[in-house]
């Protein structure tokens, strides 16, 4: 089990992170407002909200600053006093996010769309148009459909557009885009027959009118949770427990989705069965092991700090009927039944998803080790034979030296490498980065500025290789370029 | 073993892939993505890419920069007087003729201690009017990031401009010695590590800061806007 000091520091940086974004979002926002209401605006959030945010902030930075002075480990009383600072942090935030909605002028990045591309070109049969939009959460829906149906009054043809929603603060960090994966499935009109085939895989184990609905609803969770898992691997798996925990709800059952300590397990278990090999990476194995943990006890003190519902359910059910569904739902976890969907769901999406589980973990070492040299990794050169350095020494001819070009040339990498990349070199560095930058500075405001710098740059870094990648994969579509 | 030639001058096109080979990161020069290295490696120089990424002023409301202002204030004026444009890489940016922007290199560049380049435009667009930098084309040693174009058009046409597109070249000069100040560690570095085009921040040199310390007056604004 991880210790409390890792936990807190974990989620800790998170808020700040958090914070961060929400002011570089309102910053670049109102860069692109003009006239009186853009001043109103400015001083409305980023001298108000902003600023109370940070003084929040600084008030557990002091406290967490004493509390582990001289190396200590955090109390019991220590651990959830700063949870519950932080856990507020987050509700501040997620309030500040809804009531920022109408600020939408800035534009999306083409990164996301060429995600979304490589995301799409992974699901067999023909699929959806998508647009992508600022909300705040990660969403998706079947927007212009329903407006010609409405208006019309009878069924058009080909006038489905799925909007795929990103949370405004979001914009710039790719490696949350992992939700995508998860969104764009829900739209993909296969997942219902491929629930189906699952569901008659277990027969009666399945009984009433309340278990078959969650079978349906939260099973398109955990089989988009496996597209997932199969698309960013990794990636995907750390983005929904750090997702979970600024959504600051780790536990709760509601009826569209399962909770998300439980999700969380089930990826992990995938993870493992899926990464057979895994004993031979270890900072791999204890990645995957240390966020499970870090997921455990945020559940737990979330269970005992603060008041949250356990249940979530429509207000309109009478208690009968709410009991039900309870029931309904203790039983499809305590039966094992989402594992299996994972499971069952695994086997049978691999028809229908193209990528596999992304194996070569010698790769993206490496990769990770360019990024924490801040290289960006947007392609890679083959390993080179060391008898190619007596060669560069004995060049005769124009021929070996044309020769020697192939040894220089660069291969794109696949967005999916790449985010896996980045977040394989967060996971090792963050928490080090977060101490060294903001933890251990003097000064509260120069901490939260140069950790800010910090993130903005890999933001930079991971976006230019996506976009380079791209671009890299175009001119080797359009062929020989010539010489 | 690579042995490394003690001529000093321009590197020739063997002499910069064997720095590009070199087993020891320290002494390696990195160009990436290196997309067509056979198109690009000329004889003395590596030809690179346009970026995606583009600052274009929005003077409409702008008189002018005060260097002696709060640094904070100017780059927040600077921000709102900027957009920046990501184009996709099928997507193009049309430079009308004496429009300036700034551009970025599609590659990452780093230079090892001992090695400086100059970047310059080509040729073939420099007869259409394209250039691509106006004063500021030397790379110091240690440099790490893309490099910013100061792109202009001074033809008579509006020029198209394609991501990906080879616009300008890099050549490589080997230092008598290797510097012991490298860029990044210059406490004056206001460029190191850039990706993306970077907004001139000139009013952080240090001779501004003694003069916003001595309290010289600052130009009277209502003059300049009338």
């Amino acid at each position: 089990m991880i210790d409390d000091n890792k936990l807190i520091k974990t989620i800790f940086a998170e808020a700040v992170e958090m914070t961060i974004r929400l002011e570089t979002y309102l910053y670049s926002s109102f860069s692109n407002l003009e006239g009186r209401s853009a001043k109103i605006l400015e001083n409305y959030y980023l001298n108000g909200t902003i600023k109370v945010l940070k003084e929040k902030l600084e008030k557990n930075w002091r406290y967490y600053k004493i509390k582990t002075n001289s190396n200590n480990s955090l109390s019991s009383n220590a651990t959830n006093r700063l949870f519950k600072g932080i856990y507020n942090v987050f509700s501040n935030l997620k309030w500040a996010n809804m009531r920022i909605d109408f600020l939408k002028n800035i534009s999306i990045r083409p990164e996301i769309y060429l995600l979304q591309n490589d995301i799409i070109k992974c699901f067999k049969g023909n699929f959806l148009n998508f647009n992508i939009s600022l909300k705040n959460e990660y969403n998706y829906e079947e927007c212009l459909e329903d407006l010609n149906q409405t208006i019309s009054g009878e069924n058009i043809e080909n006038s489905t557009i799925i909007l795929l929603f990103i949370p405004q603060i979001e914009i710039n960090n790719p490696l949350m885009w992992t939700h995508l994966a998860h969104e764009i499935t829900h739209a993909y009109e296969e997942l219902n027959n491929i629930l189906k085939e699952i569901r008659r895989e277990f027969g009666k184990e399945i009984e009433g009118i309340h278990q078959e609905r969650l079978f349906e609803y939260w099973g398109r969770e955990i089989l988009a949770d496996v597209v997932g898992l199969r698309l960013f691997d990794l990636g995907y798996y750390i983005s929904f427990i750090l997702f979970s925990i600024r959504a600051g709800d780790m536990i709760t059952k509601c009826e569209n989705h399962p909770p998300h300590l439980e999700r969380i397990e089930i990826m992990k278990d995938l993870l493992y069965k899926e990464f057979r090999d895994i004993r031979e990476f270890p900072n791999i194995k204890n990645i995957i092991d240390d966020y499970r943990d870090i997921a455990k006890r945020y559940a737990d003190l979330e269970k005992t700090n603060v008041n949250i519902h356990q249940h979530y359910i429509r207000n309109e059910v009478n208690p009968e009927e709410r009991r039900n569904i309870e029931n309904a739902m203790e039983k499809l976890i305590e039966n094992g039944i989402l594992k299996k969907i994972s499971e069952i769901g695994n086997i049978k999406l691999g028809n229908f998803i193209k990528c596999i589980f992304i194996k070569d973990f010698n790769k993206l070492n490496k990769l990770k080790t360019e990024l924490k040299n801040g290289f960006i990794i947007s392609s890679s050169r083959k390993d080179l034979n060391s008898s190619i350095f007596d060669k560069i020494d004995n060049i005769r001819t124009n021929q070996e030296v044309y020769d020697l070009f192939n040894y220089i040339r660069e291969e794109p990498n696949s967005v999916f490498e790449i985010i896996n990349a980045g977040w394989l070199y967060r996971t090792e560095n963050h928490l080090g980065n977060f101490e060294n930058y903001f933890i251990n500075n003097e000064s509260f405001e120069k901490g939260y500025n140069d950790y800010k710098n910090h993130i903005l740059k890999y933001d930079d870094i991971l976006l230019k290789s996506i976009e380079n990648s791209e671009l890299h994969r175009f001119f080797i579509e359009l062929g020989d370029l010539g010489g | 073993m690579i042995i490394l030639y003690n001529n000093r001058g321009i590197l020739n096109e063997i002499e910069i892939i064997k720095r590009m080979l070199h087993q020891d990161p320290d002494k390696r020069i990195v160009i990436t993505p290196l997309i067509d290295p056979k198109t690009q490696i000329n004889p003395s120089s590596v030809d690179l890419r346009l970026g995606t990424h583009f600052k274009i002023s929005r003077s409409t409301k702008f008189t002018h920069i005060e260097p002696l202002d709060d640094p904070k204030e100017i780059r927040k004026k600077l921000a709102h007087y900027t957009e920046d444009v990501h184009l996709d890489p099928s997507d193009y940016f049309v430079l009308h003729p004496f429009e300036f922007v700034l551009g970025t290199t599609l590659e990452f560049i780093k230079l090892p201690y001992d090695i400086a380049a100059r970047l310059e435009g080509r040729s073939s667009w420099g007869r259409i009017g394209l250039q691509i930098h106006s004063t500021a084309g030397f790379v110091d040693p240690g440099y790490k990031g893309t490099l910013t174009f100061e792109l202009e058009n001074i033809g008579k046409s509006p020029i198209k401009l394609y991501p990906g597109i080879r616009i300008a070249q890099i050549s490589f000069y080997y230092l008598t010695d290797e510097t012991k100040i490298p860029y990044p560690q210059k406490k004056s570095a206001k460029y190191a590590g850039s990706i993306e085009a970077k907004s001139s921040s000139f009013y952080e040199d240090p001779e501004f800061e003694i003069l916003r310390n001595r309290n010289i007056p600052k130009e009277d604004k209502s003059k300049l806007s009338s």
